[in-house]
């Protein structure tokens, strides 16, 4: 249920929240020294490019050969409309829209393709869909302590073009407070815990389960408990903590480590210092022998290589007790968090070791994770599966793949949208499902990447579809053409309630509009507000499909406000417990009647609504919304898969719910509402359906129907929405093409 | 898989159908006929659960376990109830004329004195672990048993309850905001009248069908049939049961007008239209100041749910197939803080169970005198959900697998309390 004072503030200062949001990554300097600067007048990728299409070339050698031997002949290339909507739905998840198609069939024939992969590629959409990719990768809560501002630092890596290594050991060597650097939001987010940061990075940027080595020696692979800590002392200096003076919280390393051996002091073994320790050598495959040697004799001389490192970091380190340039005024103030800094620069080279030994060429852990999961979010499925779960006994199905798509990553410097144009510019990733046969017969083909599999959109992508392609991204109604009487229950506090009142009997001149959930009547959320505290609150019974990020919004707001320079503690709830908290509190209202009184009022509004676009939702959404009930995760678990099995309360969400009845019913400033107006032949207005919502023209058969169909209806408009209705709840619909 | 969370009751995947056919009947059974059958097929065992959830952590001292003339007493004083030799706290009038259906447990000793930790531990049998979601105890419930009727299997009312986590998607719990308000999303929308929506859900079969002949598959057919149990539910008689207007006021007052006793009503509507496990929560029990004010009021309200809950169960025979259960997350200090408040106090805590085939007019187990300690018989809060299983007929010790095929224990570890079995 959102409150509707809030929700009115927040629709009021929601522009402004949105500037600041996009605004505040920007202001974090990469710190790391070693980071690899951007290429100089980077060029953007494109599908075009010789290394592209060589790289997608053998990608497809190498799928065919081992296909072709095993007599698997390959499912043909599909057609444009479907390569359209598949490649836009995987790239910006969404569906494209009429215009969209309209001007991708204006393009010539033999390069449509890659045009339309170079624009969605710098579609501002890429970065939000792809942030999402790492969010789930990373856990990154938009509800943990920084963890908004740690996906903006995402989204604004991908929209800067970042090379992926480096975004990652900017993440991993991050120190300082939230505004100075954002990507310590993914510390704060873990609370510096050296276990369980080394549990997530082995797992996400390795795809090498290790966790259950934290507590036992792993029943079911080779890593020992002594392998983990080993590990997590490169992490055992670093800690969070919390500056009174600023309220804010800061990641620092500091002297000693927290990772002891053994993990619990026994009599007459006392606990040592554990040193930090590379097992991942171990791990590696068979056939990396080479690779194994190389990379032993390159440990072996980074040894040496980082000695050197530390003695001009120490030397380096002495400079920084000078002030620096915008921090300068905070750090006059306090000569301890000058020895902070300090001390920091020395130990943070355990990070920076850590950062080299992973993103080191000879680790093919690390290439093969990212290149594995793209593939498997752009295909369907990995060429390791699970994902997260490379190990001698769960090889590649084809390593020389992996390594081909790892090589590609390399060579573009880790270029995200490189590995991704490779990807979708590849026969493989073009081929058409096997249609008409059951799923035993379809598998090997699948296993073999020579035919595309059933693949269901995201929760996002269905949810900003249907929103597209029903044109609740605006206002699709004029102004006043929805008007109507809500009752709206506010819970009030009792002093205002008959102020409140009062103000009611003069109705305002001008409705309040009703979007995205419907709020509250402004006089008396002034009302409310004037008379100390927004406590009035609206029962939306369709708020698990509208509504917004509200607590990140105030807490973006609250952040600029309190404290401009250092960056302020954003105070947020897991959102798994904010519902109980405020069922609590709304409980402790209702216990203590002298404070609280629930009103239901009448209000008209005009029922005009715009729906927020996923993207913008918080994530994870709360659990019973439509995001999580199609299967976004709760981002709490590691390695958690999106679930894309049927439940009946996703039914009831397409059959009944807002959102897909909303973006089914006809609106006056829609494309459909002209041709109706204009008494256009009914096959043009099937016809625009179709290419809105299913991106393809209607075959002849369903052309019959949906003609039949209109001629049922006395008021077309009705039978517009009700195929439309229908669309959206179909298979075709949520399915790829 | 052989559960019954998958497909609510469909066996063969039915043309969408809206209205006409009268689909609220199943083998021209009605719903009341299917729960009698059910109860029919296994004598002994319940069929149902009701979990009512005191959220924050409800003091033992003031409401189950009385501590009269120690100093840990507080402002309450004991009641005699249905039962000789049992006292409950004076704020529950009302349920001590019940306790004769009921038995306390006075010493459930939980291991977190954090709410995350303990509401976890206390939803699931399960401490929080890094790689996995364990699933709450009625996803674990919906899991092991058939469902009955067109209603959903878990119900969560006023809250949520704890996610399914391994068992997957279909056993996560239908969550309804507030008892007695209307659900959108079981009824067609505004402005739609059944003729359109024959004709919605007719356009819809016809593009469906094309694209099934197309792409034979499981996940196909299991939207299918979610479609068909959400179609189901809409039209189902048994939806009746989310009408609270349809009981007399005298029951309704009786239970408590609170969001609380509207959901112990609801709750009761529910399973005698054979929802296997409802949840009911209440929160504010987390009195670290002012405990006794707010404990006044908090059991005035929990108070009337539960006896009416149990008086009208026990009146209509349900209530031997089905087992009410009262749990916290934890109980509060004894010690009472400057603030006249308690704060959390997970070593013993005490917790109501009736019904279900249950011995009642019992008290399990015992604190010490000023309850701050187990003196008795102590019971892990995974032997309350071994006892939940054991009156269900469900074997606890059973194994069931992850989707990443790692077997889990369905309870891990824990034993029925015997004594409620004999």
């Amino acid at each position: 249920m959102r409150q509707g004072v809030r929700n009115g503030l927040v629709v009021a200062g929601l522009a402004a929240a949105c500037l600041l949001w996009s605004a505040a990554p920007s202001i974090a300097a990469p710190k790391s020294r070693q980071a690899k600067a951007p290429l100089p007048g980077q060029v953007p990728v494109s599908a075009s490019d010789p290394a592209v299409i060589a790289a997608a070339a053998r990608i497809d050698q190498l799928i065919l050969e081992p296909a072709l031997a095993k007599g698997l002949s390959p499912a043909p290339r599909c057609d444009d409309e479907t390569f359209l909507r598949r490649a836009t739905i995987d790239l910006i998840a969404r569906i494209p829209t009429a215009a969209e198609y309209e001007a991708y069939f204006r393009l010539p024939a033999e390069t449509r393709r890659a045009a339309l992969v170079d624009r969605l590629l710098s579609d501002p959409r890429f970065n939000d869909r792809w942030a999402m990719f790492f969010g789930d990768m990373m856990n990154i809560r938009s509800s943990a302590d920084g963890g908004a501002t740690f996906h903006g630092f995402i989204r604004d890596s991908l929209r800067d073009r970042k090379p992926y290594d480096q975004m990652v050991r900017q993440i991993i060597t991050a120190t300082g407070t939230l505004r100075d650097n954002a990507p310590v939001g993914f510390f704060l987010g873990s609370n510096a815990d050296a276990l369980e940061v080394t549990g997530i990075l082995t797992q996400t940027l390795m795809g090498v389960r290790m966790q259950c080595a934290q507590c036992h020696d792993h029943p079911y692979d080779i890593w020992t408990q002594k392998d983990y800590y080993g590990l997590a002392a490169y992490f055992g200096s670093t800690d969070v903590r919390y500056r009174e003076e600023t309220g804010s919280l800061y990641v620092i390393d500091v002297k000693g480590t927290t990772i002891m051996w053994p993990p619990v002091a026994r009599k007459g073994r006392p606990q040592q210092p554990v040193e930090p320790r590379w097992p991942l050598e171990r791990a590696s495959p068979d056939e990396a022998g080479l690779a194994l040697a190389i990379q032993q004799l390159d440990a072996k001389q980074r040894d040496r290589a980082d000695h050197q490192a530390m003695e001009d970091l120490l030397a380096s380190a002495e400079s920084l007790t000078t002030p620096r340039d915008d921090t300068a005024g905070m750090l006059d103030k306090s000569t301890r968090v000058i020895e902070h800094i300090v001390e920091s620069e020395r130990v943070q080279s355990k990070r920076e070791a850590f950062a080299d030994l992973m993103s080191s060429p000879t680790n093919k852990f690390y290439g093969w994770n990212l290149s594995n999961r793209v593939w498997a979010e752009l295909m369907g499925r990995g060429i390791v599966t699970p994902v997260d779960d490379i190990k001698s006994d769960n090889p590649p199905s084809n390593p020389a793949l992996l390594d081909e798509l790892s090589r590609h990553l390399l060579a573009s410097n880790y270029d995200m949208r490189a590995l991704i144009a490779a990807v979708v510019m590849s026969e493989a990733y073009q081929r058409t499902l096997l249609e008409g046969k059951p799923a035993e017969e379809r598998e090997p083909y699948e296993h073999a990447f020579v035919s595309t599999p059933l693949r269901r959109m995201n929760a996002e992508s269905i949810y900003d579809s249907i929103r597209i392609a029903g044109h609740v991204d605006g206002y699709k109604h004029s102004p006043g053409r929805n008007m109507r009487e809500i009752s709206v229950r506010l819970r009030v506090p009792e002093k205002t309630v008959e102020q409140m009142m009062a103000q009611r009997e003069t109705p305002p001149a001008t409705p309040a509009p009703a979007s995205p959930a419907p709020a509250a009547d402004p006089a008396m959320m002034q009302g409310a507000d004037s008379a100390g505290g927004a406590t009035a609150m609206v029962d939306d019974p369709y708020a698990s499909e509208t509504r917004i990020d509200v607590e990140g919004l105030l807490a973006a707001i609250t952040l600029q406000k309190e404290d401009p320079l250092m960056g302020r503690r954003i105070v947020e709830v897991n959102p798994d417990d904010v519902d109980p908290a405020k069922i609590a509190m709304r409980e402790a209202a209702a216990t203590d009647p002298r404070r609280f009184r629930t009103v239901t009022v009448k209000q008209q509004i005009d029922d005009n609504p715009v729906f927020e676009s996923a993207m913008s939702i918080r994530a994870p959404a709360p659990p019973e919304h439509f995001l999580r009930q199609f299967g976004q995760t709760s981002r709490v678990i590691l390695g958690e898969k999106r679930d894309t099995g049927a439940n009946t309360r996703q039914a009831l969400l397409l059959l009944n719910g807002k959102l897909a009845n909303e973006a089914a019913r006809v609106g006056d400033l829609e494309p459909a509402h002209k041709l109706l107006h204009e008494k256009r032949d009914v096959k043009d207005v099937v016809e625009l359906i179709y290419i809105e919502c299913l991106t393809r023209k209607p075959g002849a058969d369903e052309l019959d129907a949906a003609l039949a169909m209109f001629a049922a209806y006395d008021n077309r408009a009705d039978a517009v929405a009700d195929l439309r209705w229908a669309i959206f709840n179909s298979h075709a619909f949520r399915y790829l093409p | 898989m052989n559960n019954g969370c998958p497909s609510y009751h469909l066996t063969r995947r039915a043309f969408l159908k809206y209205g006409s056919l009268g689909i609220g009947t199943m083998l021209g059974m009605r719903v009341g006929d299917l729960v009698a059958l059910a109860a029919e097929a296994n004598q002994r065992a319940a069929d149902h659960v009701i979990l009512l959830w005191m959220g924050g952590g409800m003091s033992h001292i003031d409401t189950f376990d009385p501590k009269p003339g120690r100093p840990t007493q507080g402002e309450f004083e004991p009641i005699k109830t249905t039962v000789d030799g049992i006292e409950l706290s004076e704020i529950m009038p009302n349920l001590a004329q019940q306790m004769k259906h009921c038995s306390l447990i006075r010493s459930v000793t939980g291991n977190s004195g954090d709410h995350g930790g303990a509401t976890y531990n206390l939803m699931t049998g399960y401490r929080r672990a890094p790689q996995l979601i364990h699933p709450a105890m009625g996803s674990m419930v919906v899991h092991e048993k058939k469902p009955i009727g067109e209603l959903p299997a878990f119900i969560s009312i006023s809250g949520r309850a704890h996610a399914a986590g391994y068992l997957g998607q279909a056993c996560e719990a239908y969550f309804v905001a507030r008892a007695g308000m209307p659900d959108p999303y079981v009824r067609l929308p505004e402005g739609i009248t059944d003729i359109r929506a024959e004709k919605r859900l007719e356009a819809l079969e016809a593009l469906n069908k094309r694209f099934r002949e197309k792409n034979p598959d499981m996940q196909i057919d299991a939207i299918d049939e979610s479609y068909q149990a959400a179609l189901n539910f809409m039209q189902s008689p048994a939806l009746k049961a989310f009408e609270l207007d349809e009981e007399p006021t005298e029951t309704r007052e009786r239970y408590g007008t609170g969001d609380f006793g509207r959901g112990c009503l609801l709750a009761r509507r529910l399973v005698e239209n054979g929802v296997r496990f409802v949840q009911v929560n209440k929160g504010g029990f987390d009195t670290h100041a002012n405990n006794f004010n707010l404990m006044r009021g908090l059991g005035g309200e929990i108070d009337k749910g539960i006896a009416g809950l149990i008086g009208d169960l026990a009146a209509s025979g349900m209530l031997d197939r089905t087992l009410v259960l009262v749990l916290s997350e934890f109980g509060r200090t004894p010690r009472i803080n400057a603030g006249a408040g308690r704060d959390h106090w997970p070593r013993v805590f005490s917790s109501l169970i009736a019904g279900g085939g249950i011995k009642p007019g019992q008290v399990i187990g015992s604190s010490d005198e000023d309850g701050y300690e187990v003196a008795q018989r102590a019971v892990q809060v995974v032997d309350m959900h071994a006892t939940v299983c054991a009156a269900l007929g469900i074997d606890h010790t059973k194994h069931v697998q992850t989707p990443l095929g790692r077997p889990m224990k369905l309870v891990d570890g824990g034993n029925p309390i015997k004594e409620l079995f004999s």
